[in-house]
């Protein structure tokens, strides 16, 4: 039996007090601290970035043969998470699963700061960041464009098409919530605020016919990019010739390990603001368990991607590869990291039990990103560090600005996710409410 | 004014008279402003002098090159030598005379020295210049109180082993283009010793000119695995002190194959090997002595400084019993021999203690430092009321000297010297003295209190003397300097008969016991250093970032030992030992060698230096000499070795010396090679490659061979690139952390096949310039491209640094400017800069360019005489200093040119060819001349 969408059949009243208060709402002193803290950590990543543009790439553990090293790791796996929140919210809209509904604000919001995140390494960890812009098609003055066999360009394309869809996207969705806002806020500023940008949404049905039209355009827009985006960014390892990147099938492996850890976050963070925010009526056990669901099956998806890396290396006879697949990786604890936490957690999710206990359920997604981030750093530092020459055969250490802007990053991200739950709609309300309507209206009629 | 400035004269203060500086607001005919200017000068390195070429650049010298009509350079550059135009620049240097810490000048160092009543001692490293014999002479001839001590010289040991075996000493010249079986024991014959350059490329020479037919075969006996030994053809690792067993052993097997030899003593034992490995043993002895009697008259026994005297009289004897005298093997007048009755530093300190000393004159040594601690040298020089230490830094001996004066860098003096084959070499200034300093001869000639002190006039001076020219004396000097050398001055080869004398047979008696004695003691076994020479280029950085040839140690000397020692000891690699001989010890990190002799430690000198002074130098390592109790003691027994609990951080540029199965540096015997002679094949064969293809057919096509057969790892075109380039050194730390920015390294494979050869494959690895290069694809802003005659191109101003391309080169050939390197070398050592190439800033990458300036250089001059770049015309640096002529550089058009021939030879292969890179350097697969009588269970 599975848990209800809508626990109960609130009035239209009742969801906006228990949906939208919370922006008026005084913080709590929890969440004030939870605030100062992960401002603290942001600050941390600023410190951390400023540092390495003062004194250059070497404050940072990289060195030859491992060039790239916690940076690209930490793109790689904050470009990844950034992936639920688009499935979500395009891909379940297109197929029409309206569990969706309940969750698809905060996973969108949780998108969009990731890639914030992720957006940071690629630039900050150039040796001359300030040139970054000559990766990007304009008309320089000696006519040289980006170079397109590189993968840095496409990753550029790629990342600014998701970033940008996916604010539109969120934004889109977000218009009657803000409309709602701006309509029961308390104070004339917070009036004139979400008045602008409610940006005139009515709500009367030519606006909702506008509304619907333009969100389902961005949605077929978006679903494509959840799987361009990291089909391209595995191309930056997949185009390169070390082993243990040059492999073909890195784009749908990457894709699949994307979902997955974005699903991880999903679970973290809903598990969170249900704690948080009281909201249980609404993110009911329906919908942890729909995404603990999909975690398990992108999980599975991760886990044969291990399993055709490992036999294609095998198959290869490539002394090179076999090297790298069966000596170095398996040498080193990261990669047991990522087995145990990737493919050993996703098995407890065949278990309803686990996918409906909370109490399992968070501390296994948080593992789940572990072991995700895990991955990227096999596949990144394992590789480099042990490459075709043995004598350039070196290992990777990481330094303290390595780690603080890695969990800066966190404190970031977490910074800017209380941030959004503070100041916006974290449940799309409108679509909660049509939603129990069309509930309403269905039990109405089974009654009848 | 006028007395005043006799005093000045008289007390030889050096007036340069009408010397004004000029800015280049007219032009000297001679000079075009950024091309640069080449003089001829030499460079002394223990006594004995190199021909070097200076290239200069406005005034500034930037780099060495070897003079290529040099008898002993032949164009070719030791690490040292190539690295010593950084000492020159080094802005830790003396700088102007003090006297007990305090501002003083050369007026009242030399007025101290001179007026003062007293004897004068004066110490001098030995040195082979005749221009500062002539002055210490005439300095004794002019004052009676004067006693000179020389330091003695390194070849100590080979002089009394003439003198026993020959009845004086000599230098013993080899002519090894003549040679066919080489027997070096414990001889560095192609780093460390003074003939190394001509005997490298005469090695090579002899190795080219008979074709794979007729290879020399060169059997090699030591403890730890030096450059000679990598070249070795058979190499046996054995105790520094059980190379005289193998001597005696040798000589024996001769004797029993008919070779007619002197008995020796039937009292003479031999050291009985330890049974694992005297089948070996047996096995090489018989195979060689084999081989030494089939070629006699073209064989060379050649036997190391280290070795005791006996030794090398027994190899005199050897070789002349072999037929070798006068047709691979010479004499010449020995160049550093003393005089019998020469003071040496143990008088010295008698006559101090006899309160005899009254003043002390230290010339460009550094004795404390290198002294045996037991001659308590110190305390000693402290003794002296009045003590000047002259030298290029202040250091060990200064702080215990009350005069402190800078020294002239030779770059900056006048001078002479002979080369080891007796060739008078001159050393003539790139640069007026950057400091107040003075050269030795100066300072011995204003002792002396000569009319004219300055270098210049003394070097005409002891030139006239030398040459007995007259009129022709300016056209002479002249066409020497610009040369670099006295023509024609080479020793003439004596006619000697060497013997077995009494005195001979005793001593092997001696030693023979003494090593028997010592069978199964542990041996420490001390060396030149084949990155930092000595204490003297210890504040240089690029000899201490200089990654040892064998262990690739950087910036650290170390107990360098066999595996199976390591284990009787229970020590792993890294952790430090502490070694201790009569109360003195030293604490060194173990780094394990496998090819290393066992129950023997080798440490390499010239670290450990106390001298705060010198902030490269200083507390780098530790100083082995300190175990001593002698000059020259090179190997030390009765040491107490323990393990500490401390771990040292090594930086080390490989750590993994294994290539498994894949064929990288390729070794073969001669005869795996003749039977299947088209085994690289598949190693050279173009390659399908989804790369963009970028070869073009304009132009000349750049490409480069490496001979692995002839590299000994030796790392001079390491230094080479460095000057050349602009590299910066990074220190320890960095390296530690894989951060060296070398374009230019020597990889060192271990064969897994040992049983011959020496175990260890080098293959200098450096950009391959692929023709389908997977570095050019990745970048996204197009800051690495092909140019169209071949090169891959760095354009530095365009890199944003993303470091895809070394993440995809598979070569990791690539650095990067992770920090600010070059701004550490700001300053004074700006100045040796290559101004024709740029200095790189952070955040870019960089690499070998095949020396790309010099390309351009040459197409330029090219062009303006309207004419093809010619064969040959193009060398890079580090082909140039090259010993062995390993790195051949041409353009694929060029097919008359030797290398190009061997650019498809069936030795020739591409490392990583099966990834389609088509890389423009190609290696030609190191070929060992096995005896068949060894290979029988290959």
């Amino acid at each position: 039996m599975t848990a209800p969408m809508i626990i109960g059949r609130p009035t239209e009243a009742e969801l906006n007090q228990s949906l939208l208060s919370t922006t008026w709402r005084k913080a709590r002193k929890p969440f004030v601290l939870a605030l100062l803290v992960t401002g603290g950590l942001t600050a941390l990543m600023i410190f951390g970035f400023g540092y390495k543009i003062a004194k250059g790439v070497g404050v940072w553990g990289n060195n030859i043969p491992v060039g790239w090293g916690f940076p690209i790791v930490n793109f790689v796996w904050w470009i990844g998470i950034g992936h639920a929140g688009t499935f979500i919210s395009a891909i379940l809209y297109l197929v029409e699963q309206p569990w969706r509904n309940a969750i698809s604000r905060f996973a969108e919001a949780m998108t969009i700061f990731a890639v914030i995140q992720a957006g940071l390494f690629p630039v900050l960890h150039l040796g001359r960041p300030w040139f970054v812009y000559w990766m990007l098609p304009y008309p320089a003055v000696m006519r040289v464009w980006p170079n397109v066999r590189s993968a840095f360009p496409w990753d550029g394309a790629a990342i600014g098409t998701y970033i940008t869809v996916s604010i539109l996207f969120w934004y889109l969705g977000m218009l009657p919530d803000l409309a709602s806002l701006r309509d029961t806020a308390p104070k004339k500023s917070q009036r004139i605020i979400y008045g602008l940008l409610a940006g005139g949404f009515r709500g009367d049905a030519t606006a909702y016919r506008h509304y619907r039209s333009a969100y389902l355009i961005l949605a077929g827009l978006a679903t494509p990019l959840v799987v361009s985006v990291h089909s391209i960014v595995a191309c930056d390892f997949a185009i390169a010739l070390t082993p243990g990147w040059h492999s073909t099938i890195f784009p749908p492996f990457f894709v699949a390990g994307a979902i997955y850890s974005g699903f991880a976050m999903v679970l973290s963070l809903s598990i969170g603001v249900r704690w948080g925010f009281k909201i249980d009526h609404v993110v009911t056990l329906r919908h942890i368990e729909n995404c603990a669901k999909l975690a398990l099956t992108t999980g599975l998806m991760v886990g044969y991607g291990y399993i055709t890396e490992m036999f294609t290396a095998w198959y290869s006879a490539d002394p090179f590869e076999l090297y790298q697949y069966f000596h170095h990786r398996p040498g080193g604890p990261m990669f047991w990291v990522m087995l145990c936490c990737n493919i050993g957690t996703a098995q407890f999710l065949w278990f309803k039990r686990v996918r409906t206990n909370l109490k399992i359920l968070f501390p296994l997604s948080i593992l789940m990103n572990v072991g995700m981030w895990s991955e990227r750093f096999v596949i990144i530092v394992n590789s480099l560090e042990r490459e075709f020459l043995p004598s350039k055969w070196e290992n990777y250490y990481p330094t303290w600005v390595d780690w603080s802007i890695l969990i800066g990053t966190i404190g970031f991200f977490t910074f800017l996710f209380l941030l959004f739950l503070r100041f916006l709609p974290i449940i799309s309300v409108a679509e909660v409410k049509e939603l129990n309507a069309s509930l309403r209206e269905k039990e109405g009629q089974g009654g009848a | 004014m006028l007395s005043a400035g006799v005093a000045a004269a008289q007390a030889g203060c050096l007036e340069a008279p009408g010397d004004l500086t000029r800015p280049y607001a007219r032009l000297p005919p001679e000079v075009t402003p950024g091309n640069p200017r080449y003089f001829a000068t030499s460079m002394t390195l223990d006594g004995l002098a190199t021909g070097l070429v200076v290239e200069s650049h406005e005034g500034r010298p930037t780099k060495i090159e070897g003079n290529p009509e040099h008898p002993t350079s032949l164009g070719a550059t030791l690490a040292q030598h190539q690295a010593s135009v950084l000492d020159l620049y080094d802005p830790s240097r003396l700088k102007a005379v003090t006297d007990r810490g305090k501002p003083s000048s050369w007026h009242h160092l030399l007025e101290a020295l001179t007026k003062t009543p007293g004897p004068l001692w004066v110490v001098t490293p030995s040195s082979s210049s005749p221009l500062q014999r002539w002055l210490l002479e005439r300095l004794k001839e002019r004052n009676d109180d004067v006693h000179s001590v020389v330091l003695p010289t390194r070849w100590a040991h080979a002089y009394q082993g003439a003198q026993l075996a020959l009845g004086r000493p000599v230098e013993t010249q080899l002519d090894l283009t003549q040679a066919k079986i080489i027997v070096s024991l414990d001889a560095e014959l192609f780093s460390t010793a003074p003939m190394a350059l001509r005997w490298a490329h005469d090695y090579t020479e002899r190795r080219r000119s008979g074709g794979l037919d007729d290879l020399p075969r060169l059997y090699v006996f030591e403890a730890m695995l030096s450059p000679t030994g990598m070249l070795a053809d058979h190499r046996l690792a054995v105790r520094t002190g059980d190379v005289l067993s193998i001597c005696v052993a040798l000589w024996r097997e001769l004797q029993r194959r008919g070779l007619s030899l002197p008995a020796l003593p039937s009292g003479v034992s031999i050291a009985a090997p330890k049974q694992k490995d005297s089948h070996a043993r047996a096995a090489i002895l018989s195979a060689l002595a084999d081989d030494l009697l089939t070629h006699r008259r073209r064989s060379v026994v050649a036997v190391g400084p280290a070795q005791p005297p006996v030794c090398h009289a027994l190899a005199h004897v050897l070789n002349q019993a072999l037929g070798n005298l006068q047709t691979t093997v010479f004499h010449t007048e020995a160049l550093l021999a003393q005089e019998p009755e020469a003071a040496s530093l143990a008088d010295l300190s008698v006559a101090v203690q006899a309160k005899q000393v009254q003043k002390l004159l230290i010339l460009d040594c550094n004795p404390v430092y290198a002294a045996p601690p037991g001659l308590a040298l110190e305390r000693v020089i402290r003794a002296v009321p009045v003590s000047a230490h002259v030298d290029l830094h202040r250091n060990e001996t200064s702080r215990v000297c009350r005069f402190h004066g800078p020294l002239s860098h030779y770059l900056e003096s006048w001078g002479d010297a002979r080369a080891g084959e007796g060739t008078l070499s001159l050393v003539q200034p790139l640069i007026r003295p950057l400091y107040d300093s003075r050269s030795s001869a100066e300072v011995l000639a204003a002792l002396a209190g000569e009319q004219d002190p300055s270098g210049h006039g003394q070097l005409r001076g002891s030139f006239r003397r030398l040459t007995r020219s007259g009129d022709d004396f300016e056209h002479a000097f002249r066409a020497s300097l610009a040369q670099g050398y006295l023509a024609g001055s080479e020793s003439p080869r004596l006619n000697l008969t060497p013997a077995l004398t009494g005195g001979a047979v005793e001593a092997l008696d001696r030693a023979l016991a003494l090593a028997h004695q010592r069978r199964d003691a542990l041996e420490i076994s001390l060396r030149t250093s084949p990155t930092i020479y000595d204490e003297r280029f210890a504040n240089n950085a690029w000899l201490q970032e200089l990654p040892h040839p064998r262990t690739k140690l950087t910036w650290d000397n170390a107990a360098m030992m066999s595996p199976a020692l390591a284990d009787s000891l229970g020590v792993d690699e890294a952790r430090v030992l502490r070694i201790e001989k009569a109360g003195r010890h030293i604490e060194l990190p173990v780094v394990i060698v496998p090819e290393h002799a066992p129950q023997s430690i080798s440490i390499e000198l010239g670290y450990g230096r106390n001298a705060p002074e010198e902030p490269i130098a200083h507390a780098v390592g530790d100083n082995a000499t300190r175990l001593t109790d002698a000059w020259l003691e090179r190997m030390v027994y009765d040491v107490e070795v323990r393990p500490t609990d401390k771990r040292a951080e090594l930086a080390r540029t490989q750590q993994n010396f294994l290539e498994d199965d894949r064929e990288l540096a390729i070794s073969l015997s001669l005869r795996q090679f003749k039977k299947d002679p088209g085994v690289l094949k598949r190693l050279r064969e173009d390659q399908p490659s989804t790369l963009p293809r970028t070869r073009s057919s304009e132009g000349p096509q750049w490409a480069m061979t490496i001979d692995m057969s002839v590299c000994s790892g030796c790392s001079a075109c390491v230094i080479a690139c460095q000057s050349e380039n602009n590299i910066p050194a990074v220190g320890k730390h960095q390296v530690r952390l894989g951060r060296e920015m070398q374009w230019l390294r020597i990889d060192s494979y271990r064969q897994t096949d040992t049983r011959h050869g020496p175990g260890v494959t080098n293959q200098p690895m450096m950009c391959q310039h692929c023709e389908h290069a997977p570095c050019e694809y990745v970048c996204p802003v197009f800051a690495t491209e092909h140019s169209p005659d071949g090169l891959n191109e760095m354009v530095y101003n365009r890199c944003i640094g993303t470091r895809f391309c070394q993440a995809n080169c598979p070569y990791k050939v690539r650095r990067f400017n992770w920090l600010h390197y070059t701004h550490r070398w700001d300053g004074m050592h700006s100045l040796q800069r290559n101004p024709q190439v740029t200095v790189r800033d952070r955040g870019v990458m960089e690499k070998c360019t095949y020396c790309v300036q010099r390309i351009r250089r040459a197409e330029h001059q090219a062009r303006m005489e309207q004419r093809r770049i010619r064969e040959g015309e193009v060398r890079t640096a580090c082909q140039q200093a090259c010993p062995t002529q390993a790195i051949a550089f041409f353009a694929l058009q060029h097919e008359d040119l030797v290398p190009a021939k061997a650019w498809d030879s069936e030795l020739a292969y591409g490392v990583l060819n099966h990834l389609g890179t088509r890389p423009r350097t190609r290696y030609l697969a190191k070929i060992r001349n096995v005896n068949d009588a060894l290979e029988e269970d290959a």
